[in-house]
This record gives structure tokens, C-alpha cells and sequence, in this order.
């Protein structure tokens, strides 16, 4: 392999890449970044064997070929050349020489054959998402996403074609809340198996949209999935699980329906919990006609009252909420005004946003 | 382009680490048997190997390991025939991958792994930070092969909590996910985890068998001393190839030729072997002569106790055997194992003795008791 490239193109992808190597690793290939020279462009690819990031930039190829040199280092040292440096690359048996103006570096490398294979494999489902309906899916979901270990399931987000109706949806849940967001299904989408996205996928994938303008291409089988922006490529594992029947838990009854205005909400959950305990951090929420009064007490620290004017006209009822997960939510809601759907003191609870229904969110009441 | 990396025939990688061996010998029946429930379409989800150490459990199961992610080993033939052996060549991709830790489908839980929590390396036993790890990637779905295999070297070295963790998921295990253990003590398994295995028994390899591997890993090894050693370690080869690298054979001539006259000692000799042990570099070689030493000893008192002569690794070995046998009756005997051992283990914590005084003071003890005063 025999190329010369950019600095700042080399240090982008570089970048990209070395975000899923872990510093601290005892095995020697996986602190390695493949580097495949061909056509005019050289592609890195990182991977901590649970996910793969490919990042391909343009260089001038004298001789093609491929190798794997330490990823950390390397980024290290390309991040302190110059700008506008030219970077030269070239392998020399076992070693990568580095050659930048008068610096020189050499690199112990490790066999192509060596490096794991996580991007290769049939992937029968494929569609494309602009970036705003990719940042829909994990922004509106991604907080309710469960770190229990043993509902491994849930540790991630679920994306599914519905049944019958012809929409893409993105769930999470906890099990105390429960976040859906859909819309239209894309072109290629129908069909497709539900799949569990791992929460590190998400993150990875969350931080490629915002790199991005261009649609996001999203490629899948029951076993990984592929997102492609630009010229950054991320596949993955999935989690090998059976997301529960979420639509049962979300209620098709309620009647009582009380609007509020978003920001005032969240400001007074916000004060009133304060005084709520560390532990249970419930808040009361005392629905009347026309006003709200949320209340938390505690038994080390005191009461706390207060009371917001809400759009209700219905019987009085009182339900308990964690004030931690009602913020989360209260945060998802852009618009300013937001809807309670309720039952009883008992039941869940829908919350949306009034103007754009495409998110929903289902809250567990607390018994206080 | 890179130079392609040396990759070794099959003769001289026959005996490396577990990890890296392409075959295994002595243990043909096993194979068939794993090949069976391949073949049957059956496969049990978790296999329990147990026998002696050293004697190929874990290359057993890389090998097993490595024919499962390669979809089947090598397959069949032309018309689709079922395989006919677990082994697959160096040059498969598999087998590459897997010796460099780079099989994205594959996890090893053994000792010396880092610990996530800590961050520190686990010497000594495997976590339970480590077995979460481990179920983590079960929960994953495979993204080489059709499966995901951990292979746990040894199960013996599980710590309570990691056992337990490691217990749920063989309980419950994902379609396509088999689990290997290893263990060589069987017995101090937890019985919840030995339930979920099915148990597949490994005998000691014959002492020519192990011989023979000895000689082709190291040819500088004469023929004798390549049968001494496999007498020595009792057909495992694990164990011969752990004494042939710390000059286990020519600590027990020295041992052996001091214990020919206990009452007597040749203190030239004694100092010669307390030199040899006190190295800096000697700390490995210093715990297989320990192993001798408990080893030897337990082997004499057997005989006192009326078991039946064993072969002698060498002829010394008879005379040192007859002279101890003639010097002090069982009771004395097994006193002195015992003092003599204990001497030994004060190089440990708390004590952390000097190695070189250790060495002399547990054969001067052992003089002082032999010439009865």
C-alpha cells in the first residue's frame, strides 16, 4: 500500500472511526484500524466487534493494498501535523511508515486477515430516512430505552413496519414509560423485520446524523443492520430478543383530556420536585376544571405546592407521577402546548404533543 | 503490500496454545461425538469438558469452536455430505480470525482478562464484570455466522458471581448460541450449572502419545528425556510442556538424586539447586519444583501405604524411591511431606521468605528428621 492523502481528510475519518475502539484493550487487533487502499480512496474501518464504522476519503493511490495499524496512535499523531499537511502512507512488511513534511513515524501493523468481518452478508430490507426523520426515531425515543440487564430486550429501540397501517415506528420503553414515534413508511421499508437496535449503535448512529444533511440509508437483515451517511458507513449487531407487545400497554379508553402549556409545566415540575425525595421523586398532580396543582412532599424536607391554569373540563382526579420521567418527556414536546390523556389515578397515561401527534408517550402513574 | 505472515505447517502448530492448535490427539472419540450432534441437526446448547489439565480440553473446544463459526468446518464434499471432522485449515479465514482475538462471533472467558469494572487485569479469577460481558454478546445476534460461541477456560475459575450470571443465560440460552466449558474439577462446579451441560469426558493421552507431541514441539528433546517427561507429567501434555519450559526435568533429577541419601545430604548439591531456584527469572521454574516436590511426595507415601510400585520416570528414581521406603516407616513420612511442603509455601504472603533459604532449610529439615534426631 503506497498513498498519499489530506491531513484534515485523513484526521475526519480518523476521527469517525476511532470513537467505537476502546482505549484499554487486551487484544491487539481490535486496537487497530483496517486501513483498504483502491480506486482512488482510502477506507478506515474501526470496530469493537459489536459494531463496525467504515469511513471512506479520496487519495491518490500509488499502490494499492491494506493493513491495520494501531487506530489510537495513529489519530494521535495525525491530529498533531500540521494543517494542510500531506500525508504519505505507505506499508513496508510489517510496519506502516508515515511520512508528513520532515516527520516520520513507523507503525507496527497487523494482517488484514486477522481483522474481524462485521460488514460483509445479505441484508434483504433497504430503505432510505432523510436526517430529520432519523433524528425523529432516536430523539423522541432513545431516553426511554431500559439499562436492565435482565430485560435485555429493552435495551435498545425497537423499529418496525406496523401492522396494517402502512408506517415506520421507533418504541422504547422501560417499563415505567414507553416512547413511540412513527410516520409514513419509506419505499423498501414494507416487509421488514422488527428489529432491536442496541442502545451503542444509537448513540454511534446519533452522533453520524448530525455530520450529515444528506438521507440516511438504512439497510437490514433479522441479524444487523447498516446506516450509511455520506461517506461514513455503521453496521451492527442487534439484540437477539422479543420486543414485548407494546400496543397493549398503551391505553384505548381514556376520556379525560387536559392541555397545558408545555414550558410553564415543565418549569413548575421542575420547582415542585425539588422537595420530593431522592428515591422516589413522585409528584402529585391534582387535576380540576381549568387548573393543575402539583405537589410533592417529604418527610425530611417538606411540602411543595403549585398550582398551573390547564385547558380540563372534567371530575376532579388526582394522579402521581415520577417527576424525572415526566421532564424527560415534557423536554421531547417542541411545541408549546401538551396533552394528558387519563383515565384513573391507576392507569396509564398518554401524554402528546397537541400539535403533532406523531410522538406518543405512555407514563405508569406512582401510587403516593 | 504486507508481507503474508508466517503461517506454520501443521506439524509445528500442532502443540501451541489452545487457542492456536489445528488438532488434538488422543481424543478421536470425543470428535466423533461432537461431529454426531452436529451432524444430528440437534446440537446440545452447552458441553461440559472435563479431565486432567493439559491434556486438550480447551483445544478440543477452540477446534469445536472454530468448526461451528466456520457454518460446519470445511464441509462434506461435492454431493453435500455431512462433514467428517471438526478440523479446519490454518489458511481458513475462521481459524485466522480466531487466533487473533478477532472473531466477532466468538468469546473466550478466561483468566487474565481485563476487567471492565476495575480496569484492571483479573489474575486470579473471573469476575463477575467479565461473565456480564460475555452475556452481553450472547444477547447480541451473530454477525459473521449463523452463531455465537463462549468457550470458558476454565469454568473452575468462575467466581461465585460470575457463575451464577453465567447460569442464567444456560438456562435460558438464545437459539444458536452454544456454550463451552471447560473444567478440571468438575466436582466444585456449581450443580445448577453441570445440570444445563451435557458431560463429555477426557482421559489422560497415553504416555507415548504425549511423547511423541513432545518430540515434534521440541526437536532438540532427546527420546528419553521426551519419556521421562511424558511418565512425569501422567499423560497430559499440558503439563509436560509447562515443566520441559521451566526445566522441570532437570529440577527432579536434582531432587531426585538429594532424596537418594535424605539422612545424608549433599550440601554441594543442595546449593546448587537452592542457586538455580533463588534466579531472578526463576519464580515459574521455583512453583513447578514446588508441584514436584507435593507431587513426589505424594507418589512415596502411596507406595508406603501399599499401593503397588508406579513405573519409575528413571532409574533414580527406584533407588531414591527404596532408600526413603527404607529409611523411615509411613507416619514419619507423612510428617515430613508435610513439614517439608510448608517450608516451601513460605515464599508466599505473609511470610514472602527469600526463595534460597526456603529451598535449604525444608531439606535441612527433612535431613535433621531422617537421621532421627
Amino acid at each position: 500500500m503506497k498513498i498519499t492523502i489530506e491531513r484534515a481528510a485523513l484526521l475526519k475519518a480518523l476521527n469517525h472511526v476511532q470513537s467505537v475502539v476502546e482505549r484499554r484493550n487486551t487484544i491487539p487487533i481490535l486496537s487497530n484500524v483496517l486501513m483498504q487502499a483502491q480506486d482512488g480512496g482510502l477506507s478506515l474501518t474501526a470496530t469493537d466487534m459489536d459494531i463496525a464504522i467504515v469511513d471512506k476519503v479520496e487519495a491518490t493511490v500509488n499502490e494499492a493494498g491494506s493493513t491495520t495499524a494501531p487506530a489510537h496512535t495513529l489519530y494521535d499523531i495525525v491530529k498533531k501535523l500540521p494543517d494542510g499537511a500531506q500525508v504519505n502512507l505507505s506499508t513496508n512488511g510489517d510496519q506502516l511508515e508515515l511520512v508528513a513534511g520532515r516527520s516520520q513515524f513507523t507503525l507496527q501493523t497487523l494482517p488484514q486477515d486477522d481483522f474481524p468481518v462485521m460488514t460483509g452478508g445479505d441484508m434483504p430490507t433497504g430503505f432510505a430516512l432523510t436526517s430529520s426523520e432519523a433524528k425523529l426515531l432516536i430523539d423522541k425515543t432513545r431516553f426511554a430505552i431500559s439499562t436492565e440487564e435482565t430485560r435485555y430486550y429493552l435495551n435498545g429501540i425497537y423499529m418496525h413496519v406496523a401492522e396494517g397501517s402502512d408506517t415506520l415506528r421507533a418504541v422504547a420503553t422501560d417499563g415505567h414509560r414507553l416512547a413511540r414515534v412513527e410516520f409514513p413508511a419509506p419505499d423498501g421499508a414494507a416487509g421488514m423485520p422488527g428489529v432491536i437496535i442496541p442502545r451503542k449503535a444509537v448513540q454511534e448512529l446519533r452522533k453520524l446524523i448530525d455530520e450529515t444533511d444528506g438521507d440516511i440509508s438504512v439497510n437490514l437483515s433479522d441479524t444487523k443492520i447498516k446506516f450509511e451517511a455520506g461517506a461514513t458507513v455503521l453496521t451492527s449487531k442487534l439484540i437477539d430478543g422479543t420486543f414485548p407487545d407494546y400496543e397493549r400497554v398503551i391505553p384505548q379508553g381514556n376520556d379525560k383530556i387536559m392541555s397545558l402549556d408545555t414550558r410553564s409545566f415543565a418549569e413548575a415540575v421542575d420547582r415542585v420536585s425539588t422537595i420530593a425525595t431522592e428515591k422516589m421523586r413522585a409528584v402529585k398532580m391534582a387535576m380540576d376544571s381549568g387548573v393543575v396543582t402539583l405537589s410533592a412532599s417529604s418527610q425530611d424536607s417538606g411540602t411543595a405546592v403549585e398550582e398551573i391554569s390547564v385547558d380540563y373540563a372534567n371530575d376532579r382526579i388526582e394522579i402521581g407521577f415520577n417527576s424525572r420521567y415526566l421532564l424527560d418527556i415534557a423536554q421531547q414536546i417542541e411545541s408549546g402546548s401538551a396533552q394528558f390523556i387519563m383515565a384513573d389515578p391507576s392507569s396509564p397515561t398518554i401524554v402528546q404533543d397537541a400539535e403533532d401527534k406523531s410522538a406518543l408517550y405512555v407514563l405508569m402513574p406512582m401510587r403516593v | 503490500m504486507f508481507d503474508e505472515p508466517e503461517i506454520a505447517d501443521e506439524t509445528n502448530v500442532a502443540l501451541l496454545s489452545p487457542r492456536d492448535s489445528l488438532s488434538v490427539k488422543g481424543h478421536e472419540a470425543n470428535e466423533q461425538l461432537l461431529l454426531d450432534a452436529w451432524n444430528s441437526g440437534k446440537l446440545h446448547h452447552a458441553w461440559l469438558f472435563t479431565g486432567p489439565k493439559g491434556i486438550g480440553k480447551a483445544s478440543l473446544g477452540y477446534q469445536f469452536a472454530r468448526f461451528i463459526l466456520a457454518g460446519g468446518g470445511e464441509g462434506g464434499g461435492l454431493f453435500g455430505d455431512q462433514p467428517d471432522s471438526l478440523k479446519i485449515s490454518a489458511e481458513h479465514p475462521v481459524y485466522r480470525r480466531m487466533m487473533s482475538g478477532g472473531h466477532s462471533d466468538f468469546q473466550i472467558l478466561e483468566k487474565g482478562m481485563m476487567n471492565p469494572d476495575t480496569k484492571r487485569v483479573a489474575e486470579n479469577d473471573i469476575p463477575v464484570a467479565i461473565a456480564r460481558k460475555a452475556i452481553e454478546f450472547i444477547r447480541l445476534t451473530p454477525a459473521e455466522s449463523d452463531w455465537r460461541v463462549i468457550l470458558v477456560d476454565a469454568a473452575d475459575d468462575l467466581n461465585r458471581n460470575a457463575a451464577n450470571a453465567l447460569l442464567k443465560v444456560l438456562e435460558e440460552p438464545p437459539a444458536r448460541a452454544i456454550f463451552i466449558l471447560i473444567s478440571h474439577a468438575p466436582g466444585r462446579l456449581l450443580p445448577t450449572i453441570k445440570s444445563r451441560c451435557r458431560k463429555l469426558t477426557f482421559k489422560s493421552i497415553p504416555d507415548e502419545s504425549v511423547s511423541e507431541l513432545l518430540v515434534s514441539q521440541y526437536p532438540e528433546l532427546g527420546n528419553e528425556d521426551a519419556h521421562a517427561l511424558a511418565r512425569l507429567s501422567e499423560g497430559s501434555i499440558g503439563k509436560a510442556m509447562e515443566l520441559q519450559d521451566n526445566g522441570g526435568l532437570d529440577l527432579f533429577r536434582m531432587v531426585v538424586s538429594l532424596l537418594s541419601h535424605p539422612q545424608d545430604l549433599s550440601l554441594t548439591k543442595l546449593h546448587s539447586l537452592a542457586d538455580t531456584l533463588s534466579r531472578k527469572d526463576a519464580k515459574e521454574n521455583y512453583i513447578v519444583f514446588r508441584n514436584l516436590i507435593d507431587w513426589w511426595f505424594k507418589r512415596l507415601l502411596k507406595i508406603l501405604a501399599g499401593d503397588h510400585m508406579p513405573k519409575p520416570i528413571f532409574a533414580e528414581e527406584y533407588m531414591a524411591i527404596e532408600a526413603c521406603k527404607a529409611l523411615m516407616p509411613l507416619g514419619k513420612w507423612l510428617e515430613a511431606a508435610d513439614l517439608v511442603n510448608e517450608r516451601l509455601w513460605q515464599t508466599e504472603a505473609p511470610s514472602n521468605l527469600d526463595r534460597r533459604q526456603v529451598v535449604i532449610d525444608a531439606f535441612l529439615t527433612l535431613e535433621t528428621l531422617a537421621q532421627g534426631r
